[in-house]
């Protein structure tokens, strides 16, 4: 029998395309990115002067979704909530720019690696949903 | 004869009926996924009257939409919508909406009325953002 945390790592690895919400001053805003995993720290690249940047600078509370797909609306998703945090080890940051270039072939301005600690993870669509604190 | 930006806005928001809400919860941002109707210039979807959702928007009701979005890995044309919700007693979509969706006549079911303030749709790769009025 597969535990919760065993459940959602399985997610977070088969799918790297998610919404993230921010806010901005008291505004909600999301959007579509993709990100990449070491365990339950969710990273994902950005453009250094677009908006969810500021946003996050700001209030770095984000709000992820993932792992929903329209094909099969009953698979298991994701609803994590998350701070954004730096990277601080060099071999991981370079790990990561290099999965994001195999991912983005145009580059346009300076790209930002963001990471994201979750703070809690709930499991949706597997019976009532269930919550992963960390 | 292709179709412009304007009818595939409302191609998606007729036809689209799963999107993602955001809303502000108490200076921290929450999502999730939700079924929407466009009936008139607005976007309805029900909710439990006890829900995290109701509360957000009671609190404040900006929300920000996104719909259109199918299939894993290919970003598909969707619509970032701007908006203000909030609970309304609407009887005429409440009933339409209830014929739709019976499951949802029992319950305490609320119907979030969703203002649309500014729509943009946006094609593959979020790329070529255009600006809609649709009015």
């Amino acid at each position: 029998m597969e535990t919760l945390k065993e459940k959602v790592l399985s997610i977070i690895k088969d799918h790297k395309i998610g919404t993230m919400a921010t806010l901005n001053g008291r505004h909600p805003y999301v959007r579509y990115m993709t990100f990449t995993n070491e365990n339950f720290t969710l990273y994902a690249t950005t453009t250094e002067d677009s908006q969810k940047v500021y946003d996050l600078n700001e209030n770095p509370y984000t709000h992820i979704l993932l792992g929903y797909t329209k094909e099969d609306l009953h698979a298991p998703y994701l609803e994590i909530t998350a701070k954004l945090s730096e990277v601080k080890d060099d071999t991981l940051k370079l790990k990561i720019t290099n999965f994001f270039k195999d991912v983005f072939t145009s580059e346009n301005g300076d790209m930002v690696t963001l990471q994201f600690d979750p703070i809690t993870i709930k499991l949706m669509n597997d019976g009532e949903p269930q919550e992963l604190k960390l | 004869m292709s179709k412009s930006n304007k009818e595939i806005a409302l191609q998606i928001l007729n036809e689209n009926s799963i999107g993602v809400m955001a809303t502000n919860n108490n200076g921290v941002p929450n999502s999730r996924y939700m079924t929407f109707d466009y009936v008139e210039s607005k976007l309805y979807t029900v909710a439990q009257e006890d829900s995290e959702v109701v509360r957000e928007i009671t609190e404040y009701g900006g929300t920000h939409i996104l719909l259109g979005y199918e299939g894993e890995g290919i970003l598909e044309t969707f619509l970032e919508i701007e908006g203000n919700a909030a609970t309304t007693l609407n009887d005429v979509v409440k009933q339409q909406l209830l014929e739709k969706y019976p499951e949802h006549a029992d319950g305490n079911f609320v119907l979030i009325q969703v203002t649309p303030t500014r729509m943009r749709i946006m094609n593959k790769n979020g790329k070529n953002q255009e600006e809609i009025q649709l009015y």
